[in-house]
């Protein structure tokens, strides 16, 4: 099934999509880099700025605005969640 | 064809051949002696002029006499033409010989090229002089290499001594536990695991550095939105943080794009933090600000270390600099790898560091060349003080 925003079908990776998918499906929910690693890698060791390149890809795919994201958004300190209903 | 034209035609022919001659001569002497080539650069002339003499005698009607006075007077002019030659040729070739005699001082022990003590031909002066910079340089660059070597000894003996601490402890825990004479054995496998964490950060810090140092950093440079970067190495230092009851709070505002290579930048920015809240007392802060500064990215870490002293401070991004109390490193303080990492970090990236001490500590600051018309990653103030 492929990720649809705002009617059109978004360019995503695996990656990408797998990451998107987690997020989604846990709206609200603030996840550590570590714990998004773990969760959509399946790696228990990594390196974590992995996951800093990718969270700036989707936003870029994703966000209408992604300098300021609605969605994706930083839990500043903490991780990254995806905010399921943006005001 | 009129006497003036026949005379100036076998004077012409005559001449030249003796010139001909004396540049073949010169041409064969070039890898001989300055002296001989400038000895027959003065007899040439005077040949050319005995030649043409010799050649013209007919049609000038000279009598014999006249003839032999004539020949006379060129040879005397030869033989003082000779003499000057001479003369200028030892000239040339003592000035030479003082070069090259202080020349040989740039190879000996001191290696410092010492200019000869006698005034010089303007050229032998400015070789001289070319040499005398060169020297400089060369002794400068001697002494970068033996305090390089220095630190590079002095970091083998930490290293090897760090490294030797947690593997006594490693083996001490297996045999401990080999023997069942553990009373705890979770504990112990928790206190091995962090051990062997601890010697794989030292030896991936020590592959870092010596991947800057042979220049064989390979940036992988991707486009970055610094504030998230600083909050995610927020987050994964947070629990050392919690470790030394430092508090830990930062901000990133404006407009920061930046491309980088988000691993190495993680890892400077890690390191700094760590190395800030490793000097800071417990009940202490370490304050994180990234910010846009003259078209760069300004990425500060101010701790509450008590400062560093004046003397000590150009040398803290050193290799192996461990601060004044060098001898007796805190457990974790690594082996002075982390700044020359950040250093090297920066530098790879066309950036630059420095610290200054603040008010009860010290501020760490990067900077890296902004990343101009790419707004669309930049970040708004972002904000959260965190406890």
């Amino acid at each position: 099934m492929p990720a649809l925003a705002r009617g059109t079908v978004l360019d995503l990776t695996v990656r990408e999509f797998d990451l998107l998918a987690f997020l989604v499906s846990h709206p609200g929910r603030a996840f550590t880099r570590a714990e998004l690693l773990e969760h959509v890698w399946g790696w228990s060791v990594g390196d974590l700025s992995t996951i800093t390149v990718y969270v700036r890809r989707l936003r870029d795919k994703v966000e209408r605005e992604p300098a300021s994201p609605a969605q994706l958004q930083t839990v500043w300190g903490v991780g990254y969640r995806w905010e399921a209903n943006p005001a | 064809m009129s006497a003036q034209v026949q005379i100036f035609l076998i004077a012409a022919g005559c001449t030249s051949a003796v010139g001909l001659a004396g540049m073949g001569v010169i041409r064969l002497l070039r890898r001989a002696s300055l002296r001989l080539s400038i000895q027959a650069s003065g007899a040439v002339p005077v040949l050319a002029i005995v030649a043409g003499t010799l050649g013209t005698a007919e049609a000038m009607f000279l009598s014999q006499h006249d003839l032999g006075v004539v020949v006379m007077v060129c040879v005397i002019a030869g033989v003082v033409a000779s003499a000057f030659g001479w003369l200028l040729g030892r000239q040339v070739a003592s000035g030479s010989a003082a070069l090259r005699q202080a020349a040989r001082s740039l190879a000996d022990g001191a290696g410092q090229f010492r200019p000869p003590g006698r005034p010089l031909a303007a050229e032998f002066a400015a070789l001289s002089k070319e040499l005398a910079d060169t020297s400089a340089k060369l002794a400068e660059s001697r002494a970068k290499e033996r305090a390089l070597e220095q630190s590079r000894r002095q970091l083998v003996a930490w290293v090897s001594h760090d490294l030797r601490t947690p593997l006594a402890g490693l083996r001490a825990m297996a045999e401990a536990l080999e023997d069942g004479l553990a009373a705890d054995p979770p504990r112990y496998h928790k206190q091995m695991r962090a051990e062997a964490e601890r010697l794989a950060t030292m030896v991936d810090d020590l592959f870092e550095l010596s991947r800057i140092q042979s220049g064989a950093l390979r940036l992988s440079p991707d486009q970055i939105a610094l504030g998230d970067l600083v909050s995610d190495v927020l987050a994964s230092t947070e629990a050392l943080a919690r470790e030394h009851g430092v508090r830990l709070d930062g901000r990133a505002t404006g407009q920061l794009a930046l491309r980088a290579d988000p691993r190495e930048l993680s890892r400077a920015l890690t390191n700094l933090l760590a190395n800030a809240i490793r000097h800071t007392p417990p009940d202490g802060c370490v304050h994180v600000e990234a910010r846009p500064e003259d078209g760069e990215v300004l990425l500060a870490v101010a701790d509450g270390c008590g400062g560093i002293p004046e003397a000590d401070l150009p040398h803290v991004f050193d290799l192996a600099w461990r601060g004044t109390d060098a001898r007796s490193p805190a457990p974790d303080s690594g082996a002075g790898l982390g700044l020359a990492i950040v250093r090297g970090v920066a530098e790879a990236h066309r950036g630059s560091v420095r610290v200054m001490n603040t008010g009860d500590g010290c501020c760490f600051e990067m900077r890296l060349p902004a990343c101009l018309g790419q707004g669309s990653i930049g970040r708004e103030a972002m904000q959260t003080p965190r406890s």
